[in-house]
């Protein structure tokens, strides 16, 4: 879908020579250090921002040719940010993810797909409360709950663990796994790099705006490469019972030796 | 522990078990305020029809309308000028203060739907003065190239200018903060409000009175002949208004998301705009300014059935139509012999409502978000 894309701001490179594809069947998670490009590859996937370089596909055109509503049957976003300017019920928020299906065959399982994403995403209890009135966890579910109620084949998820404690955390990324396994094609940008290696099945490393590894977690969640990239040493280490790779950061060394 | 454990295993549990669906709910209390606000206007119009220095009793006023109708039942005005009085004088005003209220509220509606910000208001953000502006100029400079709907269309095409000059200035990032838009409305209506001072200086004695009455705000003195002009303004107003209400709900996700769920964003801007415009033009035309209609109204339905568009657009026109209705009808009785100006009348109690509405909104907001 990406073909060697590139993203500048005001003359300073955000990403450059990104080329990525976005399988079914595949979670994909990128990760980073700040300012690496994340959210700007997410933007560019989503079809929010124009590349200055290169160019983005969705099933053969160019997504910027792509109607948004279509684009909308196409891939859901979660975004970092959760805001709404009046207050809607959580119903009401999980149920705008319906919207692009409105005036389709789809639109009939409707109330199936929100109250299977509300319940997904642990939000059925709160469905009457306002939004404004939630926690900022609550508010994450209930936003990656509309995302998945809009039941497209594409979900791009901006840092979906950022908010949730630990039980929430596993709970969205083991379902972004199932999704990944019933066909659909996940990104998730994710920070940490211990999630990643647990569920993602391929992982893309950024670094200032280039693609510095792509592959899966073991070939990409290498010491070295990270240490380097990140600018801080680190471990990696496999878990003695799972053999899952945990990703620490190096607290030994000190600071002047990095 | 234990405890914290069992808590745990049955929200897992309730997840897990088949749940109820979710089905689309309409709001409990939508249709009696539907049905109340109806009535309330039906009776209110028969009643401020009635009224005035000339008395009709409300069964007089139903009498003269159904016989109009070709209906002959009821009874005729007694009084020798009573039919005259309410089919001339009357009822012009009466559906004239209905349709600038419905189209003041509405207007509001939409505004604070496009600008995610409920503190929108036509009075408030200046639209109301840009218009009366270009309506002013119509006056000053004796322009007729229209006929009757000059000064409707004047009107319309300096709503549509504020409207979007308010939208390019207030907006940053997606959103409007409540500070931007609040003092950008301040500076558009200094602007404006100097355009008119210099306009009152240019003009002549005729037109120097007109000018005033526009800033007063008042539906004295309204005629067939304006409502006949306005009527259209405010139909094809509401039907954008009700077209666009859907994807203002979605909006209020933000620009960005709302693009995710498949709104044309830009389109439904520039859309939206065009409806406010239309709407407020048809306010300001011939009643002049009339503050803070299209923010109480919209406001006190929010609060009553909630934030979706689809029900707070149609409730918004009837809540404002009776609103303006009965303050025209103080307007008119409240001083004997004097016909108070509706915008003295709506500044006056929607001042202090929209205090306590910024009050209200920095509390929830923590700060002048």
């Amino acid at each position: 879908m990406l073909r060697g894309v590139g993203f500048d701001v005001d003359g300073v490179t955000l990403l450059d020579g990104v080329d990525l594809d976005v399988e079914p069947g595949s979670l994909l998670a990128v990760v980073g250090p700040n300012g690496a490009g994340k959210s700007t590859l997410l933007g560019l996937l989503a079809g929010d921002l124009r590349p200055t370089r290169g160019t983005v596909t969705s099933a053969g055109t160019a997504i910027e040719d792509v109607p948004v509503a279509d684009l909308a049957r196409r891939r859901a976003v979660l975004l970092q940010e959760h805001r709404l300017s009046f207050p809607f019920s959580v119903a009401e928020v999980v149920r705008m993810g319906r919207s692009p299906w409105r005036g389709t065959a789809a639109e009939d399982d409707d109330d199936r797909h929100v109250t299977e994403a509300a319940a997904a995403a642990d939000v059925l209890h709160l469905a009457d409360r306002r939004f404004p009135t939630l926690s900022g966890g609550e508010k994450a579910r209930t936003a990656y709950a509309r995302a998945r109620a809009q039941a497209t084949p594409v979900l791009l998820l901006d840092e979906p663990t950022a908010a949730l404690d630990i039980r929430h955390q596993e709970m969205v990324l083991a379902q972004a796994r199932d999704l990944a396994r019933a066909g659909h094609a996940v990104v998730a940008v994710l920070h940490d790099l211990s999630l990643a290696a647990a569920y993602a099945d391929r992982v893309l490393l950024l670094g200032e705006g280039r693609a510095r590894a792509l592959g899966t977690p073991a070939e990409v969640l290498r010491a070295d490469l990270l240490g380097e990239v990140y600018r801080h040493r680190v471990e990696v280490l496999t878990h003695p019972r799972t053999g899952d790779l945990i990703v620490l950061p190096d607290r030994t060394t000190p600071e002047d030796h990095r | 522990m234990t405890a914290l454990r069992d808590a745990g295993a049955r929200t897992a549990s309730s997840g897990a078990s088949a749940p109820a669906p979710l089905t689309r709910t309409r709001h409990r209390r939508v249709l009696p305020l539907a049905l109340g606000l109806t009535v309330l206007l039906l009776v209110l119009a028969v009643v401020a029809a009635g009224t005035g220095q000339l008395r009709v009793p409300p069964a007089e006023v139903l009498g003269s309308v159904l016989h109009r109708l070709g209906l002959d039942v009821g009874t005729l005005p007694s009084h020798p000028n009573g039919d005259a009085a309410l089919w001339t004088i009357r009822f012009p005003r009466v559906v004239m203060a209905i349709l600038a209220g419905a189209a003041l509220a509405t207007a509001g509606a939409v505004m604070q739907g496009v600008f995610g910000n409920p503190l929108a208001d036509p009075g408030v953000v200046g639209v109301s003065s840009g218009a009366a502006l270009a309506a002013c100029t119509g006056i000053v400079f004796n322009l007729t190239f229209l006929g009757a709907f000059t000064s409707a269309a004047l009107a319309f095409v300096g709503g549509l200018v504020t409207t979007l000059a308010v939208y390019l200035l207030a907006r940053s990032g997606g959103r409007t903060e409540v500070v931007t838009l609040v003092l950008t409305g301040v500076a558009v209506n200094a602007v404006a409000g100097a355009g008119i001072a210099f306009l009152t200086f240019l003009a002549d004695t005729q037109a120097r009175e007109q000018i005033v009455f526009w800033q007063l705000g008042s539906l004295n003195g309204t005629r067939w002949e304006y409502v006949a002009v306005v009527a259209p303004f405010v139909a094809v107003g509401l039907v954008v208004a009700l077209l666009v209400a859907r994807r203002l709900d979605l909006l209020a996700l933000g620009e960005r998301a709302a693009r995710h769920v498949g709104v044309d964003v830009e389109r439904l801007r520039i859309v939206s705009i065009v409806g406010v415009a239309l709407l407020t033009a048809a306010a300001v035309a011939f009643c002049g300014i009339i503050a803070f209609v299209g923010l109480v109204v919209p406001h006190l339905i929010r609060m009553a059935v909630g934030p979706g568009h689809r029900v707070l657009v149609p409730l918004s026109a009837l809540g404002g139509a009776v609103l303006l209705l009965a303050a025209d009808l103080v307007a008119r009785t409240a001083v004997a012999y004097a016909d108070l100006p509706i915008g003295m009348l709506t500044a006056l109690v929607g001042g202090p409502f929209f205090f306590w509405l910024i009050r209200r909104t920095r509390k929830q907001a923590g700060g002048w978000a």
